[in-house]
């Protein structure tokens, strides 16, 4: 059997179809491998905790004028009260975001800082270097990790020994009770330094406070799996005794109960779900994303396999009269299969390793463009190589032992004569279909994805994006004080038309964070909510948004550090733009509208735009962001100089400045990174096609060489010819087009129904992916049979 | 109507030339009725190529209805050949997925005729060599002698003034080889010039004109 192999391997590498079926397959391994990897790491978050099953996230539901609003901030008091009054819960504790500058010597950085509870420690199980888990049960337990460890102290072993902190200005010391590893990269919590929610910020004033609402709570069930449904029923109770102020406002304000009754409910999300889910608005949903990537490695193994099949079935013709011979000297059935299907098993070993070595070619690639960490080193675990041996090994007896079989079973007198053929046209064309049904379903996705993403990027915000730079203020430095310097120096250049800030950005910066602060107040005895924006002088001017009636705000106007803008869609709210201006708000300080302005996007376009209110920092927020309108024709100039004076006044900035252009691009990351995934897929789909096609069309050829030469003789033309031969591919092209559309619509108009804006789709979207997939195959029929018609048909109707 | 003047065809092996046509010079009247014999690989068949215009030779004159053929532009060329050569071989060459009404119909549908034409040339070559009950079996299920039949229907189907044969009885027994040249000499007196390879010196004998072939050359 061996030295069958042995002698075939020549052969087999001389074969053109062999190539075809080693290097689509290949490509299609590698393809599958690297999604494969992307997608066990996405499931794979926080799957490294011991008690994963019982951990879970705690979020609100209620719905309230007709939008679902789902909610993680949890107020201080919450989750104390679980731990002790519920008895499904084990532990709790709460996560509160926070940065810190920690300092050693003359060392000062910044620290991603998790405010939490001591038994935040027992319920996760984060890897410690050095200290354990009750490193936090002291009040002044401070937790950093080693990589914070080496920055500030060069060396990892720091257990004991002092660090700085700068706790509102001051710096105070605090001695280190544990050193954590860095944490796993597929932590959805990630943190550089840890410390007890008692030691945040006037912790004291708001122990009790219901209405404050600004960290995450998890817990740790004493089940040992989350019982969702349960949960929310076992939470009943505790809920209406301690959210009666905020149950009774929202049954004031006509919000729906849900399907059991309650206005305002407390869940959990499985810790499994937590990296996938969004909470916020609408239901809380798992994102699809790695299952849509298994899906499309799968279905690209499934093209190579289809195609692998095909090949085989339609060279085995070619062979006939060989198989005919073997059986005549003695081959039997079983014999002759084990010969092909160790030929297919060849070429599939081979393929597997071109296909890894080909990922691996690949990864560094990928792993920069998408920002991830792969190593092909880490498919070699046992629960990879166990699932790929069994794909593979699946693989390899479908796509050999089908074909394998057929030509085994192939009647010797018959095909002695080479009459038999192993027809098999039926197979063959329907796995044809479906190889170009897939890769068209891909070409639609790709094609109406990126043009929704264009939509996205072109559609008028309201607020004029180009030539304003965005520069995060970040800590160590006092904000007010900032913009005046800011202000001040770049007044100098004539090219720097305006200076403003805010306390949110628009669009996502370099710092990476984008956020949203919300909050409720009783207008003329209705609750109204609205997004607040802390803005500077100039806002409106440097982001050119637009003033509908009032004025914007003014120096000159003493009273304006109690007045407010307020968007169109809040004026709305309050009965009109008329009614609205000049009147004031029953908020803290009862603030005047003095102007309104037309509606703006300062959240992604997956949202509507909601209502606004905007006050200068007084008694507000911390301005955070800085703005700079330029009128430049050098931007990449411009934002250097603007850094550059930027560094002068705070020495310490680490978070670069960016061109809000830049900032609105980023907000849709993610879909980019799904779009070009699927962009990656349609085109590995239809190049194996492709591929398929090609070796199909050989095969087709080998068998028609007599008749092309009959019919040019007979007087056709090479057009007729190339028409004849492409014909039939022509049509199950086209009957994998009807095939696809409808799927693409279906699963398009639900992947658009996530964005508030959006594109409708149109038929032409679908005559452009079909005529992509009809042209590369057209191109690469036509090759092969132009040059088929071209042949002299005296060479091919030689008698004998 | 042909002729041809010092015509050569060689391949080239290395440096040497290898011959498979030398120094033809054959002159063929409208009407006449050639058979072609000799030995395996004496350039019978090339021969045949190359008057049916199938195979270029290398240097000499072709003369075909007092046309210089090999100074022709291809596209012309070909459009000379299609209207007035028909084409017999010795395995028939029909279509094997299409009737032998069709097979019949094919060159008829390259000379772009309207669907009508069609129909009334086929079923006057049907009737006029008695397969209309044929019309509509594929080659599979016809004997040698009728495939070679529907065959010979076929290259006149686009009423040809020369049909080339390169063995037409090679595949048939003696009694269907017989038929076969009775349908020629009929032809011929019909007005079609014919040109036949053969092997046989009894089917030869039906032609007005043996030509014997040695090495490349008419002796």
């Amino acid at each position: 059997m061996l030295s069958h192999i042995k002698s075939r391997i020549p052969r087999l590498l001389r074969s053109p179809i062999s190539w075809v079926q080693l290097i689509g397959f290949a490509v299609a391994i590698a393809t599958a491998t690297i999604l494969y990897l992307t997608a066990m790491f996405e499931l794979s978050f926080d799957s490294f905790h011991t008690n994963k099953e019982r951990i879970g996230l705690l979020y609100m539901r209620s719905e309230e004028r007709g939008a679902i609003i789902s909610n993680s901030s949890m107020a201080p008091p919450l989750a104390p009260l679980v731990s002790k009054e519920l008895p499904e819960v084990e532990a709790s504790t709460r996560v509160l975001n926070a940065q810190m500058m920690l300092r050693h010597g003359d060392k000062e950085i910044a620290s991603e800082l998790k405010y939490v509870d001591a038994s935040f420690l027992k319920i996760f199980s984060f890897p410690m270097d050095q200290g354990n888990e009750t490193a936090l049960d002291n009040q002044d337990g401070l937790v950093i990790n080693e990589a914070m460890a080496e920055s500030l102290f060069g060396s990892k072993q720091v257990l004991g020994k002092a660090v700085e902190l700068n706790i509102n200005g001051n710096w105070e010391s605090r001695i280190i009770t544990g050193v954590s590893s860095v944490n796993p990269r597929n932590s959805s919590i990630s943190f550089s330094s840890l410390m007890r929610f008692e030691q945040s910020p006037n912790y004291k004033e708001l122990e009790n406070d219901w209405s404050y609402k600004n960290h995450a709570v998890y817990v740790k069930l004493k089940a040992q799996s989350i019982d969702a449904a349960g949960f929310q029923k076992a939470t009943v109770a505790f809920i209406n005794q301690h959210e009666k102020v905020a149950i009774e406002k929202l049954k004031r304000d006509g919000a729906k109960a849900d399907a059991n009754g309650a206005y305002l409910s407390l869940r959990i999300l499985p810790l499994k779900d937590v990296h996938l889910s969004d909470i916020g608005k609408g239901e809380v949903e798992t994102s699809k994303f790695p299952w849509i990537l298994l899906v499309i490695s799968g279905l690209i193994l499934f093209i190579a396999g289809s195609n692998f099949v095909n090949l085989s079935l339609a060279s085995a013709m070619t062979r006939i009269k060989e198989i005919g011979t073997r059986k005549t000297i003695g081959g039997s059935t079983f014999q002759l299969f084990m010969q092909f299907w160790m030929e297919s098993a060849f070429i599939c070993v081979l393929s597997l390793l071109l296909g890894l070595a080909l990922a691996s070619l690949l990864l560094p690639e990928y792993n920069a463009t998408l920002n991830y960490q792969f190593k092909i080193a880490q498919l070699f675990s046992s629960l990879n190589i166990s699932l790929f041996l069994a794909a593979f090994l699946l693989l390899t007896i479908i796509t050999g032992g089908y074909p394998a079989l057929r030509m085994a079973n192939v009647n010797i007198i018959n095909s002695l004569k080479g009459k038999s053929s192993v027809k098999s046209t039926y197979l063959q064309n329907s796995l044809t279909v479906l190889q170009f049904s897939i890769a068209m379903i891909l070409c639609i996705a790709t094609v109406i994805i990126s043009y929704q993403l264009h939509y996205l990027s072109n559609r008028p915000l309201g607020f004029n994006k180009t030539e304003v730079i965005s520069i995060p203020i970040g800590q160590g430095i006092d904000a007010n004080l900032a913009i005046e310097r800011m202000r001040n120096t770049l007044a100098a250049y004539p090219w720097v038309k305006s200076v403003s800030a805010s306390d949110i950005n628009l669009g996502r910066g370099r710092d990476g964070s984008t956020s949203t602060s919300r909050f409720g107040f009783d207008q003329d005895g209705t609750e109204i909510v609205t997004n607040y924006l802390t803005i500077d002088y100039d806002y409106l001017k440097t982001l050119g948004i637009k003033l509908l009636a009032g004025r914007d705000f003014d120096r000159q106007h003493k009273t304006d550090e109690n007045a407010v803008l307020i968007n169109k869609e809040m004026a709305d709210l309050l009965g009109g733009p008329e009614k609205a201006l000049n009147s004031t708000l029953e908020m803290d300080n009862n603030p005047t509208i003095v102007g309104i302005v037309d509606n703006f996007h300062f959240h992604d376009l997956k949202r509507e735009v909601g209502p606004l209110t905007m006050g200068l920092p007084i008694g507000g927020f911390d301005l955070s962001y800085i703005f700079v309108r330029i009128h430049s024709s050098n931007l990449q100039q411009s934002l250097k100089q603007v850094e550059d004076t930027w560094k002068s006044i705070n020495p310490k900035a680490s978070i670069a400045a960016s061109y809000l252009d830049e900032n609105t691009q980023n907000l849709y990351n993610n879909d980019r990174r799904i779009a070009k995934i699927v962009i990656a897929g349609a085109s590995v789909a239809i190049a194996i096609s492709c591929l398929g096609l090609f070796a199909l069309t050989l095969l087709l050829i080998n068998g028609k060489i007599k008749e092309i030469g009959i019919r040019k003789v007979l007087g056709s033309s090479i057009t007729n010819i190339i028409l004849l031969l492409s014909k039939n591919f022509l049509m199950l092209i086209g009957l994998a087009f009807l095939i696809s559309t409808p799927i693409a619509w279906l699963l398009m108009t639900r992947w658009l129904e996530a964005f508030a804006f959006r594109i409708a789709i149109q038929w032409w979207m679908f005559a452009l992916a079909g005529g992509i997939a009809l042209g590369f195959a057209m191109l690469t029929v036509a090759w092969q049979t132009f040059k088929a018609a071209r042949v002299n048909p005296a060479s091919t109707l030689k008698e004998n | 109507m042909i002729k041809l003047e010092q015509l050569f065809k060689w391949y080239s092996q290395g440096n040497n030339r290898s011959f498979v046509l030398k120094d033809i010079n054959l002159s063929i009247e409208a009407g006449d009725f050639v058979s072609i014999m000799g030995p395996s690989g004496s350039g019978k068949s090339t021969l045949l190529n190359v008057i049916g215009m199938l195979d270029e030779p290398n240097e000499g004159k072709y003369y075909f209805m007092g046309e210089d053929v090999l100074a022709m532009k291809t596209k012309k060329r070909n459009q000379l050949f299609q209207a007035h050569m028909g084409y017999v071989f010795q395995s028939y060459h029909l279509i094997d997925e299409l009737t032998v009404y069709e097979n019949i119909e094919t060159p008829l549908i390259y000379k772009n005729l309207s669907s009508a034409d069609r129909k009334a040339i086929v079923s006057d070559l049907l009737d006029r060599f008695h397969i209309v009950g044929k019309k509509d079996l594929f080659p599979a299920q016809l004997s040698g002698g009728q495939q070679q039949i529907v065959g010979i229907a076929r290259a006149l189907a686009g009423s040809p003034k020369v049909l080339l044969a390169d063995e037409p009885t090679g595949n048939l027994n003696s009694k269907q080889g017989e038929e076969i040249m009775e349908l020629f000499t009929q032809l011929n007196k019909d007005g079609v010039t014919i040109i036949q390879v053969t092997h046989s010196e009894k089917n030869a004998a039906y032609g007005h004109r043996i030509l014997e072939m040695l090495d490349g050359q008419i002796k």
